[in-house]
């Protein structure tokens, strides 16, 4: 990383505890700040929401990190990515080009190549798109049947420039996609469009573009409008650099800014252009003399990058984390049970699972391809299978847990058995009960009256 | 007609160790007619390769073809494997312009759209991309004419009965995939290969110069093997027993035939000449065919022609963007600029229209007769991509052309325009003197707004000026001006709140008081 370019990252959290679900057993924030460290960043700008504000700084101060964390909290729930990169850039706190990634991002891919892609070309944005080869096969979720249906973005790239030159959700289209022949294909010549990228979530944006957000007030999110909008812009005829802009002033013209004017490159860059030999696209001016350009780079080899949006994915990754500990954590250390736990089970398979700090197993107890958290307290005769344990969550004598994610302060008492579940925080379970999601829905359904904060109802609903 | 001459040309070429069976289907007008005649005759039992007479190209149909296996081991459907060829961006043709939508991982054709109208939209089924990872659409590729053909192609064409040409069959194919269970893949020619099929002059043009620029190499003039060219320095090909002049300068790219001369200071450049012709001194032939025995007079000047055999340009003319057929005379001090001309006067129509010297007449498509405008827009697009074809400005400008095109609609729909402010007029006219509620005459001037396909901006101004031009004719009973037009916009105000809502709207509605004035 050229030291020049301080960057900085904003955090896009609008669930309380979302970015400090713990994914082995480090919370999920740990995972994009560490990608940031990692690839060289100094700054970056943690935005949450307010009320969680000082929740957040005391985890994030436990994990150390060297880079300067910058903590900015929002008040209203509902702010949309836009609004908060608006937020930062009207309280002067963007100061060059962004990087935005959204904390529910947890890879080990390699953002080198993106860089260079965008500092290359001097794009407007650049964005990562993930092949997305894990999604295929299906686990058993914990909680109710959701229909899982991800959304399916059609991402168009023109394979030779890389230049991102179509976006858009399956779920805005009816029956035919409609491209333009002149503007778009004509073009490019060749596009390629892939229906089944995973969107990173990770842009690189232009200064210029947040500048340009703070006037149009009613973009309030980056990948549902403004990323589209900006895509549009730089396909449509409009992107032509204007020589001879404010020759004529026809009176009652558009006073709005147009989002080209804030593009405008400097006359010295535009000479070199014309001046240099390097063209982007064979018979063709460079860059079709395009103002904005916007770039997306494919990740393509086996890294591994999931976002944790889903219940599904949260699973997954808990279930793959210790398999992919060392990619994706690069050189942290592993401590898989914490040296303050009391273990007294013979049947803990230590390869599988993690035990928090101040955990007490007791006897006779089975652990497989599990994690607990710190402060659980597990009873004798207790098997727990596939599941996720947080924080200080009792589970009670003979006790038979298969597949489920308990949230923190829960308690089980003896003799439940679980089978795909999800409990919410401080819930009770009561002794004896058998439940599993083949059972009818509405007793699942009592089982999640959870506590009002929890993230899961987010991703329930 | 032509069967004879192609018979006796197949019968005296030296084709190696290929049997050629030259086939006749008598009253056959489409490629549809011939494969439903091979059908009938059964004469194909294997795959075949299918291309037409224009093809020129040095493809390796080895390749094409082992890929063509390839996807009939694992499709069990595939009818077809189309070659193409990538062109890159630079448009060559609008006619042959072809938009593809090709599965990424199996190059399997999943949508074929042949619209030269770029100004449309192309509309890409959802589930096409829904049900790939990766689909290619692509408009840089260009269509050589030769494809490979599975047995089941003639019966799919005679089962299909109309399926004319080879458009026909691949969008059928694919409209009906699911019914006709076939399938089309593309394949795309290696680097160095090149194949292009001839179907218009101004392909004809381009294909000519890539010849001369060796892209087909074997299949270039120097390698003839019965008639020998040598070839020199700058793209020139010369056969033996010309005779060139001192001071004639044939600067690149030229093909010339033996018995031709070439006369002192005459420039040719970028052009094809035959044998005997003729071209005197001062001549200047630049991106021009001239075909066997052309005579040019002195001082002529031809650029961007195709001179049949036998033409005859007189001194000092000049012949410009123009198609000459065999034995035209263009007489001396004449200007000939984008026109086709024939020898004989045409069976059908006025002679003095058309005559443009003894032996030298328009020529009209035998169409034009039946459907005068399309044919003439359709002669104009041709001399458009006649005229556009080598010049790179006036290629610019054809980049432009859309806007161009787009004055011409003004013309048109400025009377949709007279026609709508008349209607409006008119139901405002009505609806005062009835007395009708001022909703009602919402209702009909919307109705009309959609009839006219009208843009809100538009019936904003409309409205306005209709209502101030109803004042006028008041005017002619009612003395008072302003008592008059006071009483209408009270009457009115209802239909103008009910437009006039936004700045912008304002700024029409200001617009049309403008006009008045």
């Amino acid at each position: 990383m050229a030291a020049g370019k301080g960057s900085r990252m904003t955090e896009m959290t609008a669930k309380k505890a979302k970015c400090l679900l713990p994914i082995g057993n480090l919370p999920m924030i740990w995972f994009p700040i560490h990608l940031l460290e990692r690839s060289g960043f100094q700054e970056v700008i943690v935005v949450i929401l307010e009320p969680v504000k000082n929740e957040v700084q005391a985890a994030l101060d436990k994990l150390c990190f060297k880079i300067k964390i910058e903590l900015v909290g929002i008040q209203s729930e509902d702010t949309g990515t836009a609004d908060s990169l608006r937020y930062l850039q009207e309280s002067n706190r963007i100061r060059c080009d962004v990087l935005v990634v959204s904390c529910d991002l947890v890879t080990d891919v390699n953002l080198v190549p993106l860089f260079d892609l965008y500092r290359k070309h001097d794009a407007a944005y650049a964005a990562l798109f993930v092949q997305n080869k894990t999604s295929v096969q299906t686990l058993a979720t914990p909680g109710p049947k959701m229909k899982d249906k991800p959304e399916r973005d059609f991402v168009g790239i023109n394979g030779a420039t890389s230049r991102l030159v179509f976006i858009g959700s399956a779920s805005d289209y009816e029956e035919v996609v409609p491209m333009s022949r002149k503007n778009l294909i004509k073009r490019y010549g060749r596009i390629t469009i892939h229906s089944k990228l995973m969107d990173a979530h990770l842009y690189i944006i232009k200064k210029w573009l947040c500048e340009y957000l703070v006037t149009k007030k009613s973009v309030s999110t980056l990948k549902g409008e403004l990323l589209p909008y900006v895509v549009k812009k730089h396909v449509s005829h409009g992107n032509k650099l204007k020589i001879e802009q404010d020759k004529t002033s026809v009176i009652g013209m558009d006073l709005k800014k147009d989002i080209t004017q804030f593009a405008q490159e400097n006359a010295l860059t535009c000479k070199i252009r014309t001046m240099s030999a390097y063209t982007d696209s064979r018979c063709q001016v460079v860059y079709n003399n395009d103002s904005i350009r916007c770039y997306a780079h494919v990740v393509t080899d086996d890294s591994y990058a999931v976002r944790i949006n889903t219940l599904q994915q949260y699973c997954r990754l808990n279930r793959e984390i210790l398999d992919k500990w060392s990619t994706l954590t690069g050189s942290r250390e592993l401590v898989r049970i914490a040296p303050s736990a009391s273990v007294k089970s013979t049947q803990l398979d230590a390869e599988t699972c993690l035990v928090g700090a101040g955990c007490q197993i007791a006897e006779k107890t089975s652990l497989k391809n599990t994690i607990l958290g710190p402060s659980v307290t597990v009873s004798t005769k207790t098997r727990i299978a596939n599941s996720v344990v947080m924080h200080g969550v009792r589970i009670g004598e003979g006790c038979n847990i298969q597949n489920c994610v308990i949230c923190e302060d829960s308690i089980v008492q003896d003799g439940c058995e679980l089978k795909d579940c999800l409990v919410g925080s401080q819930h009770v379970v009561q002794a004896n009960s058998m439940y599993s999601t083949q059972q009818a829905e509405n007793v699942l359904h009592k089982i999640f009256i959870c506590h009002p904060a929890s993230c899961f109802f987010e991703w329930c609903s | 007609m032509h069967a004879d001459e192609i018979k006796k040309f197949v019968r005296n070429g030296c084709w190696g160790r290929m049997t050629i069976t030259v086939v006749i289907s008598e009253g056959c007008r489409s490629l549809g007619d011939a494969m439903r005649d091979l059908d009938a005759k059964s004469i194909i039992r294997g795959d075949f390769i299918l291309l037409t007479g224009n093809v020129v190209g040095n493809i390796q149909l080895l390749n094409a073809l082992d890929r063509h296996k390839r996807y009939q081991l694992n499709d069990k459907g595939t009818a077809m494997t189309l070659i193409y060829k990538e062109c890159g961006k630079k448009r060559k043709n609008r006619q042959n312009d072809v938009y593809l939508v090709v599965d990424a991982a199996s190059s399997r054709l999943l949508y074929y759209d042949k619209n030269p109208d770029s100004r449309q939209k192309l509309n890409v089924p959802l589930e096409i991309l829904l049900e790939r990872d990766e689909v290619d659409i692509r408009s840089d590729l260009l269509d050589t004419g030769v494809c490979i053909c599975s047995v089941s192609v003639p019966p799919l064409f005679s089962d299909n009965f109309d399926f004319q040409t080879k458009d026909d069959f691949v969008r059928g194919l694919l409209m009906n995939d699911e019914i006709l269970e076939s399938s089309v893949y593309c394949h795309l020619t290696a680097q160095g290969e090149y194949a292009a099929s001839v179907t218009n002059w101004n392909d004809y043009h381009f294909i000519s110069h890539d010849i001369i620029h060796r892209w087909t190499y074997p299949q270039v003039p120097d390698t003839c093997y019965d008639e020998l060219y040598s070839y020199r320095r700058n793209n020139v090909y010369i056969q033996e027993g010309i005779s060139l002049a001192t001071g004639c300068s044939i600067v690149e790219d030229v093909v010339i035939g033996s018995g031709t001369t070439v006369g002192e200071k005459a420039i040719v450049s970028s052009s094809v000449i035959g044998k005997n012709c003729d071209i005197a001194e001062n001549a200047i032939v630049q991106y021009s065919y001239l075909f066997n025995n052309v005579k040019i007079g002195s001082n002529c000047k031809i650029q961007y022609c195709v001179l049949g055999e036998g033409c005859i340009v007189e001194t000092g003319s000049s012949v410009i963007h123009s198609i000459l057929g065999p034995g035209v005379v263009v007489e001396t001090e004449s200007n000939v600029c984008a026109t086709r001309l024939q020898s004989t006067p045409p069976e059908i129509g006025d002679d003095k229209e058309t005559k443009r010297g003894d032996r030298a007449y328009v020529y009209r498509p035998d169409d034009e007769f039946e459907s005068d405008s399309d044919s003439e827009v359709m002669e104009l697009q041709n001399r458009n991509d006649w005229i556009g074809l080598v010049d790179n400005s006036v290629k610019e400008e054809d980049e432009s052309s859309d806007s161009d095109g787009e004055t011409d609609n003004d013309q048109m729909s400025n009377e949709v325009f007279l026609v709508f402010h008349s209607e409006v007029i008119d139901s405002l006219i009505r609806g005062y003197e009835d007395d009708i509620l001022v909703q009602n005459l919402v209702l009909e001037v919307n109705s009309s707004r959609y009839a006219y396909n009208m843009t809100l901006s538009e019936v904003n101004y409309y409205v306005t000026r209709a209502v101030l031009s109803l004042a006028d004719k008041e005017l002619a009973t009612n003395q008072n001006r302003w008592q008059t037009t006071d009483k209408l916009i009270t009457y009115f105000l209802p239909l103008l709140k009910n437009y006039v809502r936004n700045s912008l709207a304002m700024m029409d509605c200001l617009n049309a008081i403008e006009v008045r004035k």
